[in-house]
């Protein structure tokens, strides 16, 4: 159980504090509102670019990092389709640090075109490093775009293009600024060695005069129901067939969410989970075949991805993974499976919640989520699921009518 | 709007309580350390095995030892192993390296009974089902087919070659043949002369209550088990040239690597070396990440650090760069390294340093799970747990003059490995 203490700041700042007074540090967690769905479709990459620009200096901070290791801590930042967290782990006692660090660049960026120009490039080095350079570097690129057709989850995280990246301009970053980075749009969780009530106090400091933005209203574009299957082969220079299917799911706050992440698990969690045993340890027709959904606040995505056993046809393996889903389709999960996926959510939110910073990072994100009493139930939301759940859902989301495939060819092995 | 003006005082990391683990043994004399404190029931066991490469008579045979232990025991299959060990809330995790094989179990302290004869299973009669092992080796081989095409693991490879030699346990690297020439026998002998039979070392972190020495008896305690010595192999021999540059077609970007062997954990300059370390490229702040990152914007991230082997260590430098900026990157390398042996750190940049590595010890130790990691450091270095305490005031007392004299003694480019993957001109050049 993680108790914790809620406050709002009178200009919105949400504040979750949690108490562990068994550690010596403090981990801040500043979570934004803001992610990849909520960029402009002709400048994507842009909130990705925004965080590294949070590094780049505020209006009392030229280098935040300096300040921050001189404080004895450390910190990074990570962008999502949905959010985009800060987050900041030092020894309690200098908090306040912390703090003022986070308030100085919510306040006030320092819209350098110098800043703007390195973060241009390292985002592009990046976009090189981990998109170009990689053998299916690009493969979430093309399923995105196969599976949405107008929401934005149609591009990824890093961008559609390099070009969008490269053509950023300063009045962008200032935008994005003033609509996304005020307190209103944000949560701030801490946890470790502190006190709630210091806590509120440097929060009100630091944050409290900050002022609020406009309100966040999304208004953004619903996907329609697919009602035929997709199918895109690619053709490159990778060694190994591979394989993606996608299947649009609820979103994250949808009832139906536990038991699609349990029906993933049945298929695909650990060594034990049927995929893996059935079609690469049993029957090799893969030499790697997992599935797991995507977990968006928006609708999501179930998806399974394999790599083709070498030499094996391809159609026969396909067939066999289509067997097996159809097995989830009509018959229940046994008993001993069910209970496998219950003890496993137990650890692995007791393992989850050892960290101050985990235990922050959780708050703020089931905050944003609506509700940061979940970190404390949604163990009972996945223990309330039941075999007939897992295939009811079964049924609704893995129908073949809104599966998109994927064939990810390699050339050599098209020739030959 | 304007923030209050009057900035938040620092305050020194004064105190840090490295609470050291507890010592006991088995009643074979396997040594066994207990880090004691978790909210919940969950435990993390480490059971830490000289059974990586050193300890090997083939090539690739303790990777595939370790990967395919859990495939199979006498009495049980793959899939009875796992289904048993997930059914419990639990995770088994085996990985091996270099110089060691290591079991990692995390799970729920009640169930801890139910696993033992699964566990038994496989440390004492794995049985390496020949099929599993031809999947393995199949799946290798086309797993390295997507490696080789990456100018990172390239760069790995050819840096560990050169400073070990081809044939060193250290620095050969696996190919599709060497996969192929894997046989059942070769993993079987090499468990039983390991796992089956050396003495490895324990730590359990997490809630430490009544039935976890009962159960460690009962899972090691029962039989004698030997010190295990290496098998013998050619002495690590570096190469004689200093650059390789080798060009990939289609790359986009270079991966560029220093590297030269450096003193063990227990040498005596080796934790101001570790300062030293830090200020060049061992954090975000560092000097190579300020100037070829945040300056230049060549790169997404340049590192340095130190490897830590039973055998012999070395120090690195890595990163990936765009394919025009190759050489200006490395240019800065040498500045910076020419830098540190020629000027005197400041004082501020040195208390940044400072608190920055003090902040990182004390989240080092944070806890029983981080502190575990911590004592399996001090273990593997063969160092005494007064380590932390000793880092700790070498760090608090290191001068600008000691961080110099250094930089001339071990960051000289006399004995510097170069190696990059991607060099920008179609000729390999071999200097």
């Amino acid at each position: 159980m993680i108790s914790y203490h809620h406050h709002t700041l009178a200009n919105g700042l949400k504040i979750l504090v949690h108490e562990d007074p068994s550690s010596p540090m403090a981990a801040v967690n500043l979570l934004y509102d803001v992610g990849a769905r909520d960029e402009d479709p002709g400048r994507t990459g842009f909130a990705h670019l925004f965080e590294h620009l949070m590094f780049g200096g505020s209006a009392g901070v030229p280098e935040f990092d300096t300040v921050l290791q001189r404080a004895g801590g450390n910190n990074n930042a990570y962008t999502t389709n949905d959010l985009t967290n800060y987050y900041d782990v030092l020894p309690a006692v200098n908090l306040e640090t912390a703090l003022w660090l986070e308030a100085d660049r919510m306040n006030l960026l320092d819209f350098s075109e110098r800043s703007l120009d390195v973060q241009r490039k390292v985002v592009c080095e990046e976009f090189k490093e981990h998109y170009i350079n990689q053998p299916y570097g690009d493969v979430w690129h093309k399923l995105r775009a196969l599976v949405y057709t107008v929401h934005p989850y149609r591009w990824p995280t890093i961008g559609l293009e390099l070009s969008h990246v490269e053509e950023a301009s300063l009045d962008d970053v200032r935008n994005f600024f003033y609509r996304f980075y005020r307190p209103n749009n944000a949560i701030l969780a801490v946890a470790g060695g502190v006190k709630t009530s210091e806590v509120i106090e440097l929060a009100e400091k630091w944050f409290g005069q900050i002022e609020r933005g406009p309100a966040n209203e999304r208004k953004l574009p619903a996907e329609p129901v697919q009602s035929k299957a997709r199918h895109l082969i690619v053709e490159a220079d990778v060694p190994v067939d591979m394989l993606y299917r996608a299947w649009p799911m609820c979103d994250r706050k949808h009832p139906d969410y536990y038991a699609t992440d349990l029906l993933s698990d049945m298929l695909s969690a650990g060594e034990s989970g049927r995929l893996h045993r059935r079609l690469v340890m049993e029957n090799e027709f893969f030499s790697d075949l997992e599935a797991y959904i995507t977990a968006s606040f928006d609708d999501g995505l179930f998806v399974i991805e394999g790599k083709f056993a070498e030499g094996v046809d391809r159609g026969e393996a396909e067939a066999a993974l289509e067997a097996e889903l159809e097995l989830v389709r009509t018959q229940f999960v046994s008993t001993e499976e069910l209970e496998k996926a219950r003890n496993q959510s137990e650890a692995s939110e007791a393992f989850g919640n050892v960290s101050v910073l985990g235990k922050a990072m959780k708050l703020a994100y089931y905050e944003l989520l609506g509700n940061a009493a979940l970190i404390n139930e949604e163990i009972e939301q996945y223990r309330r699921v039941s075999a007939e759940d897992i295939q009811r859902v079964a049924r609704e989301v893995l129908r073949p009518e809104r599966c998109s495939t994927l064939h990810y060819l390699s050339k050599q092995a098209v020739l030959s | 709007m304007a923030l209050p003006t009057t900035i938040p005082l620092l305050k020194p990391v004064t105190q840090a309580h490295f609470v050291y683990p507890e010592r006991q043994e088995l009643s074979n004399g396997i040594a066994l350390y207990t880090l004691d404190g978790a909210a919940d029931d969950i435990i993390r066991l480490e059971l830490v095995f000289p059974a990586g490469r050193r300890y090997e008579r083939s090539y690739g045979v303790s990777a595939a030892a370790a990967k395919l232990m859990t495939e199979g025991a006498e009495g049980y299959s793959g899939a009875d192993i796992a289904g048993t060990i997930e059914r419990y809330g639990a995770s088994l995790k085996v990985r091996g390296g270099f110089d060691y094989t290591s079991l990692q179990l995390h799970g729920l302290n009640r169930f801890l009974p139910q696993m033992l004869p699964v566990l038994q299973g496989l440390i004492y009669r794995a049985s390496y089902p020949e099929k599993e092992c031809a999947n393995y080796i199949r799946n290798n081989r086309q797993k390295i087919r997507i490696r080789e095409q990456k100018v990172d693991y390239l760069a790995d490879n050819a840096l560990r070659k050169v400073l070990y030699g081809p044939e060193h346990p250290y620095g050969y690297h696996m190919t599709g043949e060497r996969f192929s020439e894997l046989s059942r026998e070769q993993l079987l002998e090499h468990h039983r002369r390991t796992i089956a039979a050396a003495q490895p070392f324990v730590i359990a972190a997490g809630r430490i209550g009544d039935e976890l020495n009962p159960f460690l008896e009962q899972l090691l305690g029962q039989s004698p088990r030997s010190v295990l010595q290496p098998v013998k192999h050619p002495a690590a021999q570096a190469d004689k040239v200093r650059l390789m540059h080798l060009h990939k077609e289609n790359s986009v970007q270079s991966a560029i690597r220093f590297a030269k062997p450096i003193m063990a954990k227990n040498h005596p300059d080796y934790q101001a070396f570790f300062v030293l370390n830090t200020i060049l490229g061992g954090y975000f702040g560092s000097r190579l990440m300020s100037n070829i990152r945040e300056d230049k914007g060549y790169t997404y991230g340049i590192y340095s650090g130190i490897t830590h082997l039973d055998e012999a260590s070395y120090f690195y430098i890595s990163s990936e760069v765009g394919l025009p900026v190759c050489q200006a990157a490395i240019a800065e390398v040498y500045a910076e390294m020419q830098r540190l042996r020629e000027e005197l750190v400041s004082e501020e940049e040195l208390e940044l340093v400072r608190n920055y590595l003090l902040g990182t010890i004390l989240g080092s130790i944070d806890g029983p799970f981080r502190s575990a990691d911590t004592v399996r450091g001090i273990l593997q270095g063969g160092l005494s747990m007064d380590f932390v305490q000793e880092l700790i005031n070498t760090i608090r007392a290191i001068t600008p003059v000691q961080l110099q004299e250094l930089a001339q003694r071990y960051l000289g480019v006399e004995d510097l490995f170069e190696v990059v993957v991607g060099w920008p001109e179609a000729e390999v050049s071999l200097l």
